[in-house]
């Protein structure tokens, strides 16, 4: 079910494509430049300035239907100079940030989980030839040596390898539970709008709703990436686990939450790998929410690893804050944003002080954002334990609507904003030319426009 | 003070009074001053007229030069319904709602508390020749009746009469606290007073360094009721927090509502006590810094608070209705758009709109309806039921062709009258302050 796409017009890509532009900004294009002189006119243009906002955009992928990752899963090399993507066909590939080239790191189809902190590898899962049992590989994308770590439980996923890259974790459905209720199990060509195209399924509501309703017994364990053995966290949970990430500073730490509709569960939690300190986050009984249908989401880790950071749905579609909780301090920081600059995925910078998010399809709000974090200084409030405010100042980067240059951007595919290692640029991946591509706006405006 | 206004040609002001008739409002004593001579049609304002960008009939209630109704929370209007006791230089009057015709009911310098519940009864307080000693006296707006209630302890006003209009409650500091520096109450009742008495109806440009430096003084405080059967004086809360707001439940005459005075971050504001000092409850707790609570009052039924709430103070967009349902404890925040936004709000007696009066930055009189955000299964207990406020513009309050641009150092202190029809509110954007109804329905004959 593609949606209907609007592509540049061909002055408008060979504008556009003005690779001399990039170059004369000592942009590392090269690879895109080769391949200049040929380009077919549809191929859509390796570089522009956005029109409305004066930032440059550079188009990372060469592949139709390729892919940076979700916003919170690693996909940047511990030198910070390499970045993972994926393919159409489900091949994983390397983009050098200095020069922009990419090649492919490991032949599809494969599903990546992450890349590590510590060597440049990324972490990947294949099906194996047993039914429902998956095979955890890992390859180093420098050298291309790739090596299989073990079988993973049956039913299991694998999602987030830890600090020191010798721990992985993920989820699996205990038993012959049924699958009816299991996420994404039925007609799974809901979960994609096209070939060349990733997207959210259409009924995304309804079946996490019914996934919820299903109370599935689920198992949280981890894999030594040494030796492929298997250790349980957590055993026999009705909750839906989903969504965990290793905190990125200690190895045995770490981030899980109850999946479903956001509102009807207390989201975020906590854990140590051998099962202890299962802790609600913000780990005050009855303190989690205020509001009826109030619900947190989209949550991700400081890279310091001290802080848990959230979309605060205070009262969804009227108020909204970026929530940011402390473990040390106990100390909670809620950024208002106004609700035409809110965003599906919020994002931190490595050096936590601007934030990024990806827009939304509410009207108005197709923008690549650059946060700035403002607090609100206290003046002796009265009382204790109270939680600092503040404001995210937005700057636009890219549009995600249509434009001379791209189409609109469908938002069912959700763009997913991260920050290069060196801040330099935000990477999201986008279908407003059509497929799927990766794509780096620059922070800093173009100084020659 | 006062800035220069525009008036309306005679031209306007005549076809202005004859649509006020032509809709079947009571504007028949403002009728009768239409064919007034050119000179003083040229400096008497309009006595109703249709606002030009928003469709509501606007009704010059009161004809005195610096005449006021009262604060936002301060009930004035009689038992029946009837009627509307406004204050003017003058002393207190009277207004029939049904035929806008007004009477000096209190001559001179008095101070108006609120009117009465059960009885068309205007209380208010009068000083003596001795100082600092006060006395609270009642009126019959309907005969001019008067007669004094009791004498109030040194120092000691009166806030607020109960539901059944038996127990009167105030404040008094003790002793001499603050007499020395000329701070001891600042600003302390905004509102009620006519310009010809003790207080400005404007509030102070440098209120809240008044307010702060009131609040750091920490005086002791007393809040005290008086039976006005026996005239027994009962001290209630001794504390030197700055205590004030006292407001009678509408429909309890045993609970009051009082609020911590300062800024209203670095207090928690809102309390509500038993006439017999028992029940000393907090009613909102924050959770944010600068987060502010106030400028609170009663629903008509006397079963909610609402109050003010900003999460926080400083952040656009973050401004909330609240409600506490004493009964049930049940809360609702209703998000506050940013046409809503205003000094004060008030609520309908059925509870059901609300309205403000804007400030100077969102220069209008709004109605607000609100839309309820229906829970679904919510994981929790003791959650807050959500909502937004829609709302529509009633009047303008900056410059237009019929009148100047209010100041809004003047608080126009918004509030329904009985019936729903109007929503009342003091101005001065005609110069000298006078009060105004706005009718809630656009006007059929624009």
């Amino acid at each position: 079910m593609p949606a209907e796409k609007s592509f540049p017009t061909l002055r408008a890509s060979v504008l556009c494509s003005a690779l001399a532009l990039a170059l004369s900004l000592g942009l590392g294009v090269s690879a895109r430049a080769q391949s200049a002189g040929s380009v077919p006119a549809q191929e859509p243009p390796t570089s522009w300035i956005d029109p409305d906002t004066g930032h440059r955009v550079i188009r990372l992928t060469p592949e139709p239907g390729s892919d940076s990752f979700y916003f919170n899963v690693n996909a940047y090399t511990p030198d910070g100079k390499e970045m993972a993507y994926t393919t159409a066909d489900g091949s994983i590939g390397i983009v050098d940030l200095t020069n922009f080239k990419t090649r492919i790191a490991v032949p599809g189809p494969v599903r990546p989980v992450v890349v590590g902190h510590k060597t440049p590898t990324v972490y990947y899962t294949k099906q194996s030839g047993t039914d429902l049992v998956s095979e955890l590989w890992c390859a180093n994308v420098d050298t291309g040596v790739s090596r299989k770590i073990g079988d993973l439980p049956r039913r299991a996923s694998i999602v987030t390898v830890n600090a020191d890259d010798t721990l992985a974790a993920g989820t699996f459905v205990e038993g012959d539970a049924t699958s009816e209720g299991v996420y994404g199990a039925r007609a799974s060509s809901q979960g994609r709008m096209g070939s060349q195209n990733l997207g959210e399924p259409v009924n995304k509501g309804q079946m996490m709703a019914e996934r919820l309703a299903a109370r599935l017994p689920m198992t949280m364990y981890t894999m030594d990436l040494q030796t492929g053995k298997i250790g349980v966290v957590m055993e026999h949970s009705t909750d839906w686990l989903n969504h965990l990430q290793f905190s990125p500073v200690d190895p045995n730490f770490l981030m899980y939450c109850h999946e479903g509709s956001g509102w009807r569960v207390d989201r975020i939690w906590t854990i140590r790998t051998d099962g202890t300190e299962n802790t609600l986050i913000p780990d005050e009984p009855g303190k989690n929410r205020i509001m009826e249908t109030e619900l947190a989401g989209h949550e991700w880790w400081s890279p310091d690893g001290r802080t848990i950071f959230v979309d605060l749905h205070f009262l969804k579609g009227v108020i909204g804050f970026l929530a940011a909780y402390n473990l040390d301090t106990k100390k909670h920081t809620w950024y208002h944003y106004e609700q035409n600059e809110s965003e599906i995925h919020f994002n931190l910078s490595p050096d936590g002080k601007t934030f990024c998010g990806d827009g939304s399809p509410r009207p108005g709000n197709q923008w690549i954002f650059l946060l700035h974090p403002v607090v609100i200084p206290d003046d002796q409030t009265l009382g204790t334990d109270l939680i600092s405010g503040g404001v995210l100042q937005p700057e636009k980067l890219c549009s995600t609507s249509k434009t001379a240059i791209h189409g609109a951007h469908n938002y069912r595919l959700e763009p997913n904003a991260s920050f290069t290692p060196d801040q330099k640029y935000i990477v999201f991946r986008s279908n407003m030319f059509g497929p799927d591509y990766a794509f780096a706006v620059e922070v800093a405006k173009a100084s020659s426009p | 003070m006062i800035t220069p206004k525009s008036h309306p040609t005679l031209r306007t002001l005549t076809i202005l009074a004859a649509l006020a008739l032509s809709t079947g409002l009571s504007a028949v004593s403002r009728a009768q001053e239409a064919p007034l001579p050119l000179a003083a049609a040229a400096t008497m304002p309009p006595s109703s007229w249709i606002d030009p960008d928003t469709g509501h009939r606007v009704i010059r209630l009161t004809n005195e030069p610096n005449s006021a109704s009262f604060y936002f929370n301060d009930n004035g209007y009689t038992a029946d319904g009837k009627e509307m006791v406004y204050t003017s230089p003058a002393g207190i009057s009277v207004l029939d709602l049904t035929t806008l015709k007004a009477h000096l009911v209190v001559p001179g310098r008095v101070r108006a508390i609120v009117t009465g519940r059960k009885t068309n009864t205007i209380f208010y307080s009068k000083r003596t020749d001795r100082q600092y000693i006060s006395e609270l006296w009642e009126a019959n707006v309907d005969t001019n009746e008067t007669h004094k209630l009791v004498e109030l302890p040194r120092r000691g006003d009166i806030s607020a009469i109960n539901a059944d209009e038996t127990i009167a409650a105030g404040t008094y500091l003790v002793g001499d606290a603050g007499l020395d520096t000329g701070q001891a109450a600042p600003a302390a009742r905004p509102g009620t007073l006519g310009t010809a008495q003790a207080q400005s109806l404007y509030q102070a440009v440098t209120k809240g360094q008044m307010m702060t430096r009131r609040l750091a003084a920490r005086y002791p405080e007393v809040i005290y009721s008086v039976d006005l059967r026996t005239g027994a004086v009962k001290t209630l809360v001794s504390s030197t927090d700055w205590m004030n707001h006292l407001q009678f439940s509408p429909t309890d005459p045993t609970l009051f509502m009082y609020a911590h005075e300062g800024a209203w971050h670095q207090v928690d504001r809102i309390w509500t006590i038993r006439t017999d000092g028992t029940e000393n409850k907090l009613m909102h707790q924050r959770t944010m810094q600068m987060e502010i609570a106030g400028h609170e009052w009663w629903g008509a039924d006397g079963k909610k608070i609402w109050y003010q709430l900003n999460l926080p103070r400083g952040v656009p967009n973050s401004a909330f209705i609240a409600s506490l349902n004493l009964e049930t404890g049940e809360r609702v925040w209703y998000h506050q758009d940013p046409e809503a936004l205003s000094i004060h709000h008030n609520v309908s007696p059925d509870g059901k709109m609300f309205c403000g009066d804007g400030n100077k930055g969102n220069p209008w009189i709004v109605l607000c309806q609100p839309v309820d955000n229906p829970d679904d299964h919510t994981k929790g207990a003791n959650l807050i039921r959500g909502g937004y406020l829609k709302s529509e513009k009633l009047v303008n309050m900056s410059k237009t062709a019929i009148h100047g641009a209010h100041n809004y150092l003047l608080e126009p202190n918004p509030s329904f009258t009985p019936d729903q029809k109007y929503i009342v509110f003091r101005s001065d954007i005609f110069g000298p302050t006078y009060a105004f109804a706005v009718e809630v329905a656009k006007a059929s004959t624009p």
